[in-house]
């Protein structure tokens, strides 16, 4: 009875906390239209999620390049097909392991700064304070990071898979042989715009919108204290990342019938 | 008072439109740095409405005044009315039918234990949180059912000075006196730099401009906060335990900015504060709040000279008396005992 009762809980709590979280949203998106004016505030943000985010996203898609150059020419050599690996790698990367691992390094770097910031802010009553002078958080603090999260995370996920793909071709083509123009050449009559690109594309902004909308919520509904604010970032993580897994195969799929 | 919007991009640096005239920005300069530090007889600029404006000249601007009622001076009702407001936390009653008037152009003290809710009540009267029943009147306004937009309206002429002094942890304290300017109006740079530094010379941080707000310590993190709260010449001030952990000096030279930001721009201050010597010295009128509702009121003699006992038991700092100096517990021997002992 009490483990059914629990079960009860947590799934009122769980249901509770995603109506917050979309009210929550809804007033983020009525508090954008704020930001025509003041795009400064988008920009400089942009600039600062970057900055955060950059360099892993650099090394990781090198050395996710190299492991697809590797594995893949394994893997293709059996069937004498070593050619196509440029086409394997640049549909991996863009498919695949650009949007996904790209938004899990997000979360992990940029979406967890996010959300400690926007608590740490509420703890010292910084947005309270803010509130009082009449400018609201919701305009000021959230919506900007909010709108540069969705912005940076596609162009974050371009940078990985293009880095990607150079990484391949440094394994494929320097290491282990495959003929240069084979592997450029493979890839440009394998890779649709419209399949693969655009896919990958869409992928990324969705996690975008995904990852910032729950690092802002978490951080936003921290509670005020300094452990509150600890709890809403290994949350943010932790939550971002199971999200972004879970829409990636459903998203997967529904692209996949599509075709 | 006057008006100032500043006239079209090209004539910004040089020109400003207040009510339908053209003055040139010496004049407006003028008049803002005299209300500032209180020049007597000088206009008040009310910088709140210094407002962008691209135009063609005066006509238009006058009408574009926002939406939403305008707080209007009546000068002869009190500045803020709490009527019969009860609030709860949950299970736990904060305040049961309060009732208090805060007069205007005074400086009123509302003292109480820790933990009476003096920080809820400054929180009711600039509407961040809402009172389950009774009326929060500000100028006039009803707070509760005021909307957003009004209500933001309302804030830009109320000062508050947070317990914490609550500065952005990540500008300058030049930066953070000046975003409320920076915010609300469409002043030009030099004129920001002229107000920002009549504020921070006020409260003696002229010199720490540049510092961060982890540089400071908490007197100067509240001083700078204070510079902050002012810099948009407020009709009132609320002030969150301004004294506390204070020196000597600090808590003489806050006592005497309170009373002169008070009396020369006739401000309308509220402080709440436990510190009972420092209340009774500087206040017109004093409240003391217990157990959800006012114990006792009236000027800093009355409170002092009152034999009731709850106000004897406050100003004399004794635990044991009408006003519990615990929170609710059960009996405490019952409590030692254990369950079952
Ligand atoms: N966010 C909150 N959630 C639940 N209860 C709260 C919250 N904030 C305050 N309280 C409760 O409300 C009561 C009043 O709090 P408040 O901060 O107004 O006290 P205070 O009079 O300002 O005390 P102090 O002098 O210590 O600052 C406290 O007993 C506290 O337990
Ligand atoms: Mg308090």
């Amino acid at each position: 009875m009490n483990q059914i009762q629990r079960l009860g809980r947590a799934t009122i709590d769980t249901l509770e906390r995603l109506g917050r979280a979309t009210l929550f949203l809804l007033r983020v998106l009525r508090a954008t239209r704020t930001l025509t004016g003041r795009f400064r505030l988008v920009v400089q943000q942009v600039y600062s999620v970057g900055v955060m985010t950059l360099v892993i996203v650099l090394v990781s898609g090198l050395f996710v390049g190299f492991v697809l150059g590797l594995q893949g020419y394994n893997t293709l050599v059996r069937y004498g097909a070593e050619s196509s690996l440029g086409l394997l790698v640049a549909l991996s990367l863009t498919r695949e392991l650009g949007p996904v691992v790209t938004a899990l390094l997000f979360a992990g770097r940029a979406g967890s700064a996010l959300a400690a910031e926007i608590g740490l802010m509420k703890t010292t009553e910084q947005l309270a304070g803010m509130e009082m002078m009449a400018v609201d958080p919701m305009e000021r603090i959230v919506a900007p990071r909010f709108v540069a999260g969705v912005i940076a995370m596609p162009l974050l996920a371009a940078i990985f898979s293009v880095v990607g793909v150079f990484g391949g071709y440094l394994v494929g083509v320097g290491l282990m042989g495959v003929d240069g123009g084979l592997f450029w050449s493979q890839m440009r009559s394998g890779v649709g715009i419209y399949n693969d690109v655009l896919g990958g594309v869409v992928k990324s902004v969705v996690f975008g919108v995904i990852v910032t909308w729950i690092a802002v919520f978490e951080g936003y509904d921290a509670q005020p204290t300094a452990e509150g604010v600890g709890r809403a970032t290994t949350r943010t993580v932790v939550t971002s990342s199971l999200a972004v897994l879970g829409l990636d195969f459903i998203m997967t799929a529904l692209m996949m019938r599509g075709l | 008072m006057i008006r100032v919007g500043a006239n079209t991009d090209k004539q910004r640096e040089t020109r400003s439109v207040v009510h339908g005239t053209v003055y040139h920005q010496q004049e407006i300069l003028i008049a803002a740095a005299s209300s500032a530090i209180g020049v007597p007889g000088a206009r008040r600029v009310d910088p709140y409405a210094v407002l962008p404006y691209n135009g063609p000249p005066c006509k238009k601007y006058m009408t574009c005044k926002g939406k939403g009622p305008v707080p209007v001076l009546e000068p002869k009702k009190p500045l803020v009315e709490i009527r019969n407001v009860s609030f709860h936390r949950g299970e736990r009653t904060i305040f049961e039918d309060l009732n208090l008037t805060i007069a205007r152009g005074k400086i009123t003290t509302i003292m109480g234990g820790s933990g009476i809710g003096k920080t809820t009540l400054l929180n009711l009267i600039g509407g961040r949180l809402a009172p389950d029943r009774g009326n929060v009147i500000v100028e006039g306004l009803d707070v509760v059912t005021l909307r957003r937009h009004a209500l933001y309206r309302l804030r830009r002429r109320m000062g508050m000075l947070f317990q914490s002094g609550a500065l952005f942890t990540d500008l300058s304290v030049f930066e953070n006196v000046a975003f409320p300017l920076r915010e609300h109006t469409a002043l030009p740079e030099r004129m920001i730099r002229l107000l920002v530094l009549m504020k921070l010379e006020l409260v003696g941080l002229r010199g720490a401009r540049e510092l961060l707000p982890n540089e400071l310590s908490g007197g100067m993190a509240r001083r700078a906060a204070l510079a902050r709260a002012i810099v948009l010449d407020p009709i009132v001030v609320m002030y969150d335990e301004p004294f506390a952990g204070l020196d000597p000096i600090s808590m003489g030279v806050i006592v005497r900015l309170i009373r002169d930001l008070n009396d020369t721009l006739g401000m309308t201050s509220i402080i709440v504060t436990h510190d009972v010597a420092e209340a009774c010295s500087i206040s017109d009128y004093m409240y003391l709040l217990g157990d959800g509702h006012v114990l006792s009121e009236g000027t800093p003699e009355d409170i002092r000279k009152s034999d009731m006992p709850s106000v004897r038991q406050f100003v004399g700092g004794l635990p044991d008396g009408p006003v519990s100096y615990h929170y609710p517990a059960a009996d405490y021997f019952e409590d030692l005992r254990g369950p079952g002992g």
